[in-house]
């Protein structure tokens, strides 16, 4: 049997007075790793607290890991893990005594919650500090503990809110790396919210951009950066030889106009290919660049 | 040449089972929750409250049962039968009673709300009224361990020093389940008390001050309606500092005026028995009306 999709969101509306947080937005996620990229404000935080089911939406359905949030909250909360954004660790509890005690309220028996306390805090590499009180952490720790109690119960999909919100770039880059391993290495799927288009490009299969409450680009990672790597080449003399180099040469490659053609390429290989052809078919290249906005650009434009 | 590597990260699929029962999560909450609150797992400075108003409730116990055991019941038989009467004892606790409410009970809720792990707590499973029972259980068992427990030892001492075990227990028969009733009803008002101010803020002391500040706010009122308006001892309802330990009493036997002739707890001043159970039956419902409306799933 095929299993659910992590996430589908129909038509989901969300108002606060007169500010719209999720304003239709449509959009289905089940990649290993999924970023919710946006400014402060687009809305991605209410979609996770919606998917979360703890915001009741105006109007829509989301369902989760096949589960409806409307009827089936806690059951959904429960194969869940769930990190906020916002500081929200006791600091007078050690981060072993934390995550237990989420392991407990997530329905583990105690026996089963010290050893997951055990094993998820060596897997964010907290096994050295599990015994020390949470308010000596620094804030890098303190995320890697709202990582490791939202792993505790190992849920099927993590969801985590900003979790490099803060962080220094050492401390960002290390958090970087553990999420990757999560959904990589532990087989978690996770859903992260930033507004850093580099943190989703690091840890992220697939992207989905937030504007004002809407769902403004929605694709893989991997096949956009596949899609964009098209190539404009300008040349002195007519085209004609180059082209049907490349295409000898395996390359899809098509005529612009006499002096111009348009080169889909795979990797930098096919990049080396095109340079060496044209040297070869001695066909001058003029300009090299991309064809059409590259995978940033369109991102940032998705943005706004 | 195999490209293969190895991943020690010492994390597995959980593969135990996963009770998603209320019940564990409740006794969860309520043990950790009266942990901290008692200073367990936390520096001994934590633990002078709780540990120290306990000794005090256990204090006339200790002290009448040991001038038993030092006098001897020769000297002993010739002090009244029980040298503090029970529905006494509450009078002489009272302020371990309403210290622990004041002071303990905003432990358990307070800080939740102040480093915002409340809301980690509801992303799991657990339901908003799920933790209100979780508190009120972390709250109500300790108190009633310096309700009941004090009491429990007096009596047992009092069986133990009898010339005539059989024969105490057997006067005393009545007051075993009012001793338990009693301290229940005390421990159940007074912690949804605490709570329900607790739930008012994030600060502890906030809510310690607005504790006492209650109690004496009341009490004045009732003291001017019964003393400068001479109103009677039913106006001494609007006085919540001692609602519970009056209806305890009333439920244990009158103290007797002798002992009892300067206190508050005085038996011909206290309200009617049954505007008492109305009143504390009303404390308890505002209470838990203000922790249900504090704690209520606000968005979903």
């Amino acid at each position: 049997m095929t299993p659910a999709p992590a996430i589908v969101v129909q038509g989901a509306r969300r108002s606060y007075g007169s500010v719209v947080a999720l304003d239709d937005v449509t959009v289905r996620i089940d990649a290993p790793a999924t970023g919710l990229l946006g400014r402060n404000g687009a809305g991605k935080s209410t979609l996770m607290k919606a998917i979360l089911g703890l915001v009741r939406l105006d109007a829509g359905e989301i369902e989760v890991l096949g589960q409806d949030t409307r009827t089936a909250g806690d059951r959904i909360r429960r194969r869940i893990g769930y990190a906020p954004e916002h500081e929200c660790l006791p600091p007078e509890l050690t981060a072993a005594d934390l995550v237990r005690h989420l392991a407990e309220l997530r329905g583990l028996s105690r026996t089963d919650a010290i050893r997951r306390a055990s094993e998820v805090l060596f897997a964010v590499g907290l096994e050295e500090e599990r015994s020390r009180v949470i308010g000596s952490f620094s804030l890098g720790m303190r995320q890697r503990v709202k990582l490791a109690q939202a792993l505790v119960h190992a849920p099927d999909l993590i969801i985590l809110d900003e979790p490099t919100n803060g962080l220094d770039p050492i401390q960002r880059s290390e958090m970087l790396e553990v999420i990757r391993r999560v959904s990589q290495d532990l087989g978690v799927r996770v859903l992260i919210s930033s507004h850093i288009l580099d943190d989703i490009r690091r840890t992220c299969d697939h992207v989905v951009v937030m504007r004002q409450g809407s769902v403004t680009l929605n694709r893989p990672l991997a096949a956009a950066a596949g899609e964009t790597d098209v190539l404009r080449a300008e040349t002195v003399a007519p085209a004609a030889p180059l082209i049907s180099g490349l295409v000898a040469a395996g390359l899809t490659c098509t005529a612009i106009d006499e002096r111009t053609a348009r080169i889909a390429i795979r990797d930098d290989g096919d990049r080396d290919l095109v340079r060496d052809t044209a040297a070869a078919t001695g066909v001058g290249l003029r300009r090299l660049h991309p064809d059409g906005p590259s995978i940033e650009e369109e991102l940032l434009e998705a943005i706004g | 040449m195999s490209e293969a590597r190895i991943h020690d990260v010492r994390y597995r699929p959980y593969e135990g089972e996963i009770k998603g029962s209320p019940r564990r999560a409740v006794g969860s909450m309520a043990r950790w929750s009266a942990m901290r609150a008692l200073g367990a797992r936390r520096p001994w400075t934590a633990k002078v409250v709780p540990v120290g108003l306990a000794l005090i409730a256990f204090g006339p116990a200790i002290t009448v049962l040991g001038v038993k055991a030092l006098l001897g019941t020769q000297i002993t038989q010739q002090l009244p039968g029980d040298i503090i009467p029970f529905a006494t004892y509450y009078q002489l606790i009272a302020f371990a009673i309403l210290a622990y409410a004041a002071i303990v009970i905003p432990e358990t809720m307070c800080p939740d709300r102040r480093s915002r792990v409340l809301d980690l707590y509801l992303s799991t499973a657990m339901s908003p009224r799920e933790y209100v029972v979780g508190k009120v259980l972390a709250s109500a068992v300790p108190l009633l361990a310096v309700t009941t427990l004090p009491l429990v030892f007096l009596y047992v001492g009092n069986v133990f020093f009898s010339d005539d075990p059989f024969g105490y227990v057997g006067d005393h028969l009545r007051e075993i389940p009012a001793i338990l009733f009693g301290g229940i009803l005390i421990a159940l008002v007074y912690t949804l008390m605490g709570l329900a101010v607790a739930s008012l803020t994030s600060r502890r002391a906030f809510a310690t001050v607005g504790f006492v500040l209650m109690l004496i706010v009341t009490g004045l009122i009732g003291g001017v309606l019964r003393d400068a308006l001479n109103l009677g001892p039913n106006s001494r309802l609007v006085n919540l500092q001692f609602q519970p330990v009056w209806l305890a009493q009333k439920v244990i036997g009158e103290a007797p005026a002798s002992i009892a002739q300067d206190g508050p707890l005085q038996r011909f001043d206290t309200p009617d028995t049954s505007l008492l159970i109305l009143s504390n039956a009303i404390i308890i419902v505002v209470c838990v009306a203000v922790l249900a409306l504090r704690y209520r799933r606000s968005d979903a």
